[in-house]
């Protein structure tokens, strides 16, 4: 398989803080590929070493095949999660200039920027000084500008955050179609609705290392399948009839996995009890769920380490 | 890389010239001399001018000699003026004959001759002494008279007062008025302080003239002061070396050639420092650090600044320049010495001298710029570089006047005066192709300040890493740590 990135155990510390102690990350060419993970969890260092920005204190990256980024940089596009174009500059020559400075020459730059700008909708901004847009405008002007060159590989550091629900979505399909183009999009976020509903593969990061590697499915499928069950009157001693429950808002919903040996055993033990079932059905974990528990055992795993360590 | 730094270059330039702090820049030089104008003639407006006199002679037969004299000083004034004007210009030349005697030598019917409007300008003519603007003040001298004539009252005393105090109380348009009865002589004033000297001294003067008259001694006492001897001044020619004015106005053309370099670099260096903060503020760095190398975006800033600074350091040139063509076309020929070794050579050195203190400076400050996030830390950081600019600039201006010394020496070619230095030197007409060494070295320390200032910003423009040593600055020695490495 071709990877458009392919990292290996990167490490970066600044001082005495680690912040990447050993991320991995394979992301085949052509997908789009989500980088999950808590804030200060490592995603902006990692993706400003994949970029070039930062060198990285450890660990290999392959990036379109070059384990230089700069020296390919004219493929890449991205957009940094602290956005910024010069206040002074109109919409149209703030997407060429980023066009300009990853190769494009800038007649041509100029002309995809109009195009760009009209194809989505601020075609009458073109003209307009940044400083004089809406904060989501500026934000739409800088995301053209990461795609004005039509790059290979797109990275996205948090590019929901700060849009309203309708330029979500439109981000959302902009992702797409570049990746039908045949583009490479790395997004990463911590909002899993984006993640669950785009990403092809992901990978999850905590404590500054990969937790999860793989499909949506896949992390999903890191948790057991649940049952919800209601109940008339409260169930005396659940934690004995249903292992491994934990009760949601009252002492009459239960939330447990899915009993290895399948439902009907439970459900006659459910009414030797009397409590009355209301409802019951079985959920599989969101993207969510997963994400909430890949991150609460890393958290768990390096408290233990830190405290092993301290002893 | 080229093509980075070219657009960086370009939007910054375009950013840069297409601002209103740009103009106000470029303009700066015009508000100054306008303001300078304004404020000279304000103080003009302002200042009390000599004690207006006015004059009530009784009889009528005084104020033609009073006249007379006053003609006769305007006339020596202006004489004595143009003599002042050879001497200063053309020191190793004799006067001419129009100018051979001083003026207190002058007869009366010298003086008289020179008195005809006109006369005085026939000479500055002749012996080519400037254009006639120079002497616009004594042109105006000319056309107002010394005095005012007011014909006699009954009472003049309570005439006097009455010119000397408006209608409110106030101060008249007179500041002192001269009573002529007979041989006696009043001067009523305003105040106490005002000063009647030359009016009374006029009075003297006249009331001798007319005296000396009387008795028919004025053609005699002029044929004797005729044939007084002129003193003769010859001076002795000095060889260059040894020429003490053209040192000092040597001297003078270095210490103005650093100055205004020192001036330039300061001005830059602000505007640098403040692009790179405003870059930082906007954030926009990130995407220029992930799309071209650190050192293509250094190089694109320094680019821009430069360009600007010519841009700017041009029109002031055109600006400076034909001002001071414009006067210089006025002075006489020599008033303004050329420098050693010629304008078109001095602007060329100046001009490469400015090139390499802008490089050196600029990428200090550069690199300085970017561990910076605001301005007040812009201030901070950037105080002590200016203080040893500063001290770098004092200790240039001592050195200029013993240039060939060791100390001379030193501070030629220590590489953060050597531009300053240098620049003045220019001025005194060392040889070419010690400037040409000196461009060279200073050129070769611009590179490896560039150098070291690009890693620094590196650093600086994400304030990640710990700061590279001295030896990854100047690229001396392996990275601390492995860019990348295998686990």
């Amino acid at each position: 398989m071709e990877y458009a990135i392919h990292a290996k155990a990167l490490a970066k510390r600044f001082g005495k803080k680690t912040a990447v102690a050993s991320v991995d990350l394979k992301v085949p060419a052509g997908s789009i590929h989500g980088f999950l993970g808590q804030n200060g969890a490592g995603k902006t260092t990692t993706l400003r070493i994949l970029l070039g920005i930062l060198e990285p204190d450890g660990g290999t990256r392959h990036i379109l095949g070059s384990q230089r980024p700069l020296s390919v940089a004219r493929r890449i596009g991205y957009l940094p999660e602290e956005r910024g174009l010069y206040p002074s500059m109109n919409a149209r020559d703030a997407i060429a200039y980023v066009g300009a400075l990853r190769g494009l020459p800038l007649r041509e730059a100029r002309e995809r920027a109009e195009a760009l700008l009209q194809m989505h909708g601020l075609g009458s901004e073109s003209r307009s000084k940044i400083r004089s847009l809406s904060k989501g405008m500026a934000q739409k002007v800088q995301l053209l500008a990461t795609f004005v060159h039509e790059p290979d590989l797109i990275i996205l550091d948090e590019p929901f955050s700060g849009l309203d629900p309708v330029n979500q979505q439109e981000l959302e399909k902009i992702i797409r179609t570049e990746r039908d183009r045949g583009a490479t999009v790395l997004f990463s976020t911590h909002v899993m609705s984006h993640a669950q509903s785009l990403c092809d593969d992901l990978v999850i990061v905590a404590q500054g290392r990969t937790r999860f590697t793989g499909s949506v499915d896949a992390a999903r499928a890191t948790l057991p399948t649940q049952v919800v069950l209601v109940t008339e009157r409260p169930i005396r001693n659940p934690m004995a009839l249903l292992p491994g429950t934990y009760m949601l808002d009252d002492k009459t919903r239960y939330r447990f996995p899915l009993p290895t040996d399948g439902l009907e055993p439970l459900l006659a033990r459910l009414i030797e009890t009397g409590c009355g079932i209301r409802d019951m059905h079985i959920e599989r974990p969101t993207l969510h769920d997963a994400f909430v528990a890949i991150v609460a055992d890393a958290t768990m795993i390096a408290s233990q380490a830190t405290e092993a360590e301290a002893a | 890389m080229m093509r980075a730094v070219l657009t960086i270059a370009r939007r910054d330039i375009t950013a840069t010239i297409f601002s209103k702090g740009f103009v106000i820049w470029l303009a700066m030089p015009i508000i100054a001399l306008v303001f300078g104008v304004l404020a000279s003639l304000a103080t003009e407006r302002s200042s009390p001018s000599a004690t207006a006199l006015a004059v009530i002679d009784t009889k009528g037969d005084f104020v033609p000699w009073l006249q007379k004299v006053a003609d006769r000083e305007r006339a020596q004034d202006g004489y004595d003026r143009l003599r002042r004007r050879w001497q200063a210009t053309r020191q190793n030349e004799p006067l001419p004959p129009d100018l051979t005697r001083s003026g207190d030598m002058l007869t009366g019917n010298d003086l008289d001759r020179l008195a005809v409007p006109g006369a005085l300008d026939t000479i500055r003519e002749r012996v080519n002494l400037g254009s006639a603007q120079l002497d616009k003040a004594l042109h105006k001298a000319a056309r107002t008279s010394a005095f005012v004539t007011v014909s006699p009252e009954a009472a003049p005393e309570a005439q006097a007062a009455r010119l000397l105090t408006a209608r409110d109380g106030k101060p008249g348009r007179f500041g002192a008025v001269l009573i002529i009865d007979d041989n006696d002589f009043t001067v009523l004033r305003q105040r106490k302080d005002a000063n009647i000297d030359h009016i009374t001294q006029m009075a003297n003067t006249a009331w001798t003239l007319r005296a000396l008259h009387l008795a028919g001694l004025v053609g005699r006492i002029d044929e004797i002061r005729s044939e007084q001897p002129t003193i003769a001044v010859k001076n002795i020619a000095l060889s260059s070396a040894h020429n003490e004015s053209g040192k000092q106005r040597g001297a003078a053309f270095a210490t103005g050639a650093a100055m205004i370099l020192f001036a330039l670099i300061s001005l830059l260096a602000g505007a640098l420092l403040s692009n790179m903060v405003e870059e930082k503020a906007n954030k926009i760095i990130e995407v220029l650090v992930a799309s071209v190398p650190v050192p293509a975006i250094f190089a694109g800033k320094l680019v821009a600044m430069l360009t600007v600074s010519l841009i700017g350091v041009a029109v002031w040139g055109v600006m400076i320049g034909g001002a001071a063509a414009f006067v210089i076309a006025q002075l006489p020929v020599g008033l303004i010495s050329t420098p050693e070794r010629g304008w078109t050579e001095l602007a060329v050195l100046g001009l490469a001298y400015f090139v390499c203190a802008y490089l050196i400076y600029g990428a200090l400050y550069l690199g300085i710029g970017s561990l910076c996030s605001s301005i007040r830390e812009v201030q901070t950081l950037s105080m002590p570089v200016t203080v040893l600019q500063m001290a770098i600039l004092i200790v240039t201006l001592g050195a200029l006047d013993s240039p060939e010394n060791t100390w001379g020496q030193a501070v030629s070619w220590f590489p953060l005066s050597a531009p300053y230095m240098m620049a003045g030197r220019a001025a005194l007409g060392t040889d070419l192709a010690v400037h040409a060494a000196a461009i060279l070295w200073q050129l070769s320390f611009a590179a490896l300040v560039i150098l070291g200032s690009a890693r620094l910003f590196r650093y600086g423009v994400l304030r990640s890493g710990p700061p590279p040593s001295f030896n990854q600055m100047f690229g001396l020695g392996k990275p601390a740590r492995p860019a990348t490495t295998e686990r």
